[in-house]
């Protein structure tokens, strides 16, 4: 079952009538039983499985290790024992069945990404979530569960399991608590999962059939080749953020709140803010549980010491950012499960957050020189842009097969702005060529502007619905019906057309 | 939750299933020339003897103007793109409730889809509306159920589709043409063999259960079943050959239904068709000069049938001035 599909929605509604219909220190019964057959649904079903061994492993060690530390005397030792098998053994399950395009091309005698066993559904996901559990329960940040099915319900809650979003053990507590019906709350999951069918359906969907035409040519029209460049970052971002408004929306109706993922990142000035308004909770993640655990170990305070001894304060504490920052990147395209990852999001995000910090100071001073308003509107714009076109160069890796096609495609799109391939009558061809027709570019045109335009509502009026609240009701629910119908219509689904996987789906 | 908010939601989702109705009219219209059998309702009532069911092979080789011309007899052309066995059962029980004919006439090229998509079948049926035998589809696409009860789902994509199909000429003045869609391009000179060579074409087997049912429900209503293979120049994949033949042989022996198939040399001889001007440019339709030779096969065809009762001559609604319009319409598609 798709989280996009007609039967997804009668499964929400179907589940909220049960969830509220239940004792209240039985609804997180509800949402189990809930997850459990959206999983069977959705999913391979015996992948099942793989979520019961990391549930399991993680009960048992985080258990143990709270009863050996209160009980016995060589607890801390038992206590990290325990820690670091449990930890191991779900990033080994993770790293076999997600990470084989690294390991198949590392370990000598596998050729390239053996054909293994189905993953489980969402693996990279409820994998980082148990270890980020297993890692608060050991720092003492969290209680172990004592419950092993509420432990079960954390990581396989039903609107997470796709794409995420990637929560902490103590921001779920809510999937334990009783919640009343509340028709704030059920409005306004509602009014969410509407706006991620619209970003999927509208924008993402009808995007992607511009974007598959010109890589599935590979044409060397740089017109082509550019719309497919820049435009990819669109749909990419249509694609992630609408799974996440329907998971988010979807918990919503159920009273539980998961965290934000997105907080438009194609406002960002640099690409360092980029990344802490994209994908934030994998963000957060790394640096909560990989960053600041790494930077405080002894082995790199011992080598923070020694480079700001070698180099001086400013490059020395330089170095030991960018050590650590490297690892963190690593880590991230390592989740991602591919070596064009490593390339793509690892090695060119990393780059250039070492070059913008090594920089900056540089850069501020050229400014003043020149006298550049830095708070004015154009040189905001000019920045946005800037961020826009870097996180397009590395977003290109997420599109391509592997890293050969990748940089070939660079190579073609900026070959092709140089050798000056403007055929710019093409333009009145892209239906031909790229599959959309004039109405189909209009709709897509008006859709951006909506995205932007809630953009600016959410960073003005916290968020769109907000604002759309305190509004009288027919203007209102002349905004959500018409959404609702321009959904209906314009969308890209239907027996005709099916609607493709989310993007991060893989993961 | 308060009452208030209980009411003021179930009053959005109203508006909001309202509105979903509101469009699924709103798209049914847009596919008005396309597949439109409207002109079917304004019929006087029991006036016709024979309907026609099939897909755009029946559309373009049953002529009902020229069959009543020429020999007397009332008749409709259900066909439409790609109709399914499906579909056409159901116009055919549709069209029972307005007119007792008397005769049933299948393409059989409908009987290579037992039932299509959901779309096909949907755009297949829309001008009967959404009454009790169109909602016969949500029973067969049980898990898609909520899209034939709510059309735009499927038919979303209406003001994608270009309405200038090659149908959409033809259906203009249905009230004359009742259904039937004339082709004047022809195959020409490299096709004059029969596609039915005697060769065991590899083939799918048929799925005989609308069929079956079409069958029974014309034995409770004493209604003569005939299938029609029309000609054709092409037996590629998906194209009518000797494996499909053979099989509609078959079960028009067992259940003994007479079955016409065009591309055997002996009815194509009987009907005098020649393949290079009888089809069309697609070697997969009829062109209009064989439809006029299939219609009038048909013609004597019928009125030699027994047990029939036929009232001949009296469609009140395919009088003289009717048939000259049709004419000045089909010469008018020629010149186009």
């Amino acid at each position: 079952m798709s989280i996009v599909s007609f039967w997804f929605l009668v499964f929400i509604c179907a589940g909220v009538i049960l969830y509220y219909t239940l004792p209240k220190s039985w609804q997180w019964v509800g949402l189990l039983v809930m997850s459990i057959l959206f999983y069977f649904m959705a999913a391979v079903p015996y992948t099942i499985v793989y979520v019961l061994v990391s549930v399991f492993v993680a009960y048992l060690a985080t258990n143990f290790a709270f009863f050996a530390r209160f009980q016995s005397g060589r607890g801390k030792k038992i206590v990290c024992i325990l820690g670091i098998l449990a930890i191991v053994v779900n990033t080994g399950l993770w790293f076999v069945l997600k990470g084989a395009d690294i390991w198949g091309k590392l370990v000598p005698g596998f050729n390239n990404a053996p054909v293994l066993p189905v993953a489980a559904l969402g693996m990279g996901y409820y994998t980082l979530q148990i270890i980020g559990y297993i890692l608060d329960c050991f720092m003492g940040n969290a209680l172990p569960q004592k419950n092993p099915l509420k432990l079960f319900l954390f990581v396989c809650f039903f609107p997470q399991l796709i794409t995420g979003p990637i929560s902490r053990y103590g921001q779920l507590q809510g999937l334990y608590e009783g919640h009343e019906l509340s028709y704030k709350n059920i409005a306004f999951g509602a009014q969410r999962i509407l706006w991620g069918f619209f970003k999927k359906l509208v924008l993402a969907e009808r995007v992607g059939i511009a974007v598959n035409a010109v890589w599935d040519i590979q044409g060397q029209d740089a017109v082509c080749l550019w719309f497919a460049f820049l435009l990819y970052p669109i749909q990419m971002y249509a694609d992630f953020s609408g799974c996440m408004d329907i998971a988010i929306g979807t918990a919503e109706c159920f009273g539980i709140k998961l965290p934000e993922n997105f907080n438009n990142p194609f406002f960002s000035r640099t690409i360092q803010e980029f990344w802490q308004r994209w994908h934030i909770t994998l963000g957060t993640w790394a640096k909560d549980y990989v960053l600041y655990p790494l930077l405080k170990t002894e082995g790199m305070l011992r080598f923070s010491k020694a480079a700001k001894k070698r180099f001086g304060k400013r490059y020395g504490k330089f170095i030991t950012s960018a050590v650590g920052m490297l690892v963190l990147w690593l880590v991230m395209g390592i989740w991602h499960g591919g070596m064009k990852y490593i390339v793509g999001v690892s090695m060119w995000y990393w780059f250039l957050l070492m070059l913008g910090e090594l920089c900056s100071p540089g850069l501020k001073r050229l400014n003043k020189i020149l006298k550049i308003n830095e708070e004015c509107f154009s040189w905001h714009l000019f920045q946005s842009i800037r961020t826009y076109m870097i996180y397009a160069v590395g977003a290109v890796f997420f599109r391509a097969v592997n890293i050969n096609e990748a940089i070939l495609f660079l190579r073609n799109t900026i070959g092709a702005f140089f050798k000056g391939k403007w055929n710019f009558d093409i333009i009145f061809e892209l239906e031909t060529i790229m599959g959309l027709s004039g109405r189909d570019w209009i709709i897509v045109l008006l859709s951006i502007v909506m995205l932007v335009l809630v953009g600016l509502l959410r960073q003005n009026a916290d968020y769109a619905r907000c604002w759309v609240e305190k509004q009288i009701l027919p203007f209102r629910w002349g905004i959500w019906l018409g959404l609702f119908l321009f959904v209906v219509i314009y969308g890209k689904y239907g027996a005709e057309y099916n609607a493709v996987n989310f993007i991060y789906q893989a993961f | 939750m308060r009452k208030t908010d209980l009411l003021k939601m179930s009053i959005f989702i109203a508006i909001a299933l309202f509105l979903l109705i509101l469009c699924s009219q709103v798209a049914f219209l847009n596919l008005r020339g396309f597949n439109d059998h409207e002109a079917f309702y304004e019929c006087a009532e029991d006036s016709i003897d024979v309907v026609f069911i099939g897909g755009s092979m029946a559309y373009t080789a049953f002529c009902p103007a020229e069959l009543y011309d020429r020999y007397g007899i009332s008749s409709y052309n259900f066909g439409t793109s790609n109709q399914s066995m499906l579909a056409g059962y159901i116009w055919a029980q549709e069209a029972y409730e307005y007119q007792k004919y008397k005769v049933i006439v299948v393409e059989a090229m409908a009987l290579t889809m037992s039932h299509g998509e959901i779309a096909t079948d949907i755009r297949s049926l829309f001008s009967m509306g959404i009454n009790h035998n169109y909602l016969q589809l949500a029973g067969v696409y049980k898990r898609n159920s909520y899209k034939v009860v709510f059309p735009i789902f499927v038919l979303h994509d209406g003001w994608e589709i270009s309405q200038k199909t090659f149908a959409e000429t033809g259906n203009e003045g249905n009230q004359y043409l009742r259904g039937f869609v004339p082709l004047f391009s022809q195959a020409g000179e490299n096709y004059q063999e029969s596609i039915l060579r005697g060769d065991e074409n590899a083939t799918e087997y048929l799925n005989f259960t609308y069929i079956d049912r079409l069958r029974e429900y014309c034995d409770e209503n004493e209604i003569k079943l005939i299938i029609v293979k029309t000609l054709m120049a092409s037996n590629e994949v998906n194209n009518w050959n000797d494996g499909y033949h053979n099989q509609v042989q078959e079960y028009a022996t067992q259940y003994n239904i007479p079955f016409i198939d065009f591309n055997s040399v002996e009815y194509m001889k009987d009907a005098g068709m020649d393949i290079s001007v009888d089809v069309a440019a697609d070697l997969r339709h009829m062109s209009y000069s064989g439809s006029q030779k299939a219609t009038n096969y048909l013609g004597e065809y019928m009125l030699q049938m027994e047990g029939i009762q036929w009232n001949l001559y009296k469609d009140p609604r395919l009088n003289h001035e009717a048939l000259d319009k049709y004419y000045a319409i089909i010469d008018e598609i020629e010149k186009e």
